[in-house]
């Protein structure tokens, strides 16, 4: 028996899991959900769900869940190319066939949809996030 | 042995059919961008109203609709910035309309 919600929980395992190889490699120092923390060192990855829903056959059997995830590198330039060779690992670590089952359950698929950037200047600081929406489908076991 | 298939589309049946899609484009465009929008002002995080109060549909041309979110600082809402933490709703509008679009778009091509 699964619980409710329990695909999502195995999508950021799998997202985490994905991306843990990027930080001992040191391409980035660490995978935060949501937001970084404020004394987080510079560059990191962020992921944050966008939408989540159920994905259902004949009968109204659910089956698993069609997630969108953006995940990013963030860090303090000016310069998106700066960014280029963390996005680029991201994107190795989730545009991909490898579906290694993670703690309760499964990805199914994972594919970039989109790239994403963004740049803001926050405390008087200049900030560039670059990175992609993720499309991932998760099956709970 | 071969096998040949035929069709044969008659120019009345394709007035019809350009004559519906026509009539029904920008009312399913229409739809859909108001079903985004309020499915947007549902979900976006408020503080002072703004942004909520800002998002509205544009028709831009014949079948095409925008919805439009006045503030400047929407997509930072949307998927975060350095210090503040995202609170995705345009997203999940799309995403919950995309169904139903599809589902409307099929209905339309059997009548």
């Amino acid at each position: 028996m699964t619980f409710v919600g329990a695909e999502t929980l195995v999508t950021d395992q799998w997202i985490e899991d994905q991306l843990a190889p990027l930080v001992v490699g040191d391409v980035i120092t660490g995978i935060y959900q949501e937001n970084g923390p404020v004394d987080a060192a510079y560059p990191f990855a962020v992921y944050t769900s966008m939408s989540i829903r159920d994905v259902r056959v004949v009968g109204g059997i659910r089956v698993m869940v069609d997630t969108l995830y953006v995940v990013k590198a963030v860090a303090q330039t000016s310069m998106f190319v700066e960014l280029r060779p963390q996005a680029a690992a991201i994107d190795a670590a989730l545009n991909t066939l490898d579906t290694t089952p993670v703690l309760n359950g499964f990805v199914v698929t994972s594919f970039r949809e989109e790239p994403y950037r963004q740049a803001t200047f926050e405390r008087g600081e200049d900030f560039r996030s670059l990175g992609g929406l993720y499309r991932i489908h998760a099956q709970a076991i | 042995m071969n096998v040949t298939v035929k069709t044969r589309i008659t120019h009345n049946q394709l007035d019809s059919i350009r004559k519906t899609l026509r009539s029904a484009d920008g009312r399913i465009s229409y739809n859909s961008a108001r079903r985004i929008a309020t499915g947007y002002k549902v979900r976006v995080h408020v503080i002072t109203g703004d942004l909520k109060a800002s998002i509205h549909t544009v028709k831009e041309a014949p079948g095409k609709h925008s919805v439009v979110a006045g503030m400047p600082y929407a997509s930072f809402e949307e998927y975060g910035t350095r210090y503040r933490p995202p609170h995705p709703a345009l997203r999940p509008a799309v995403e919950a309309e995309k169904l139903r679009l599809k589902q409307e778009l099929v209905e339309l091509f059997h009548r």
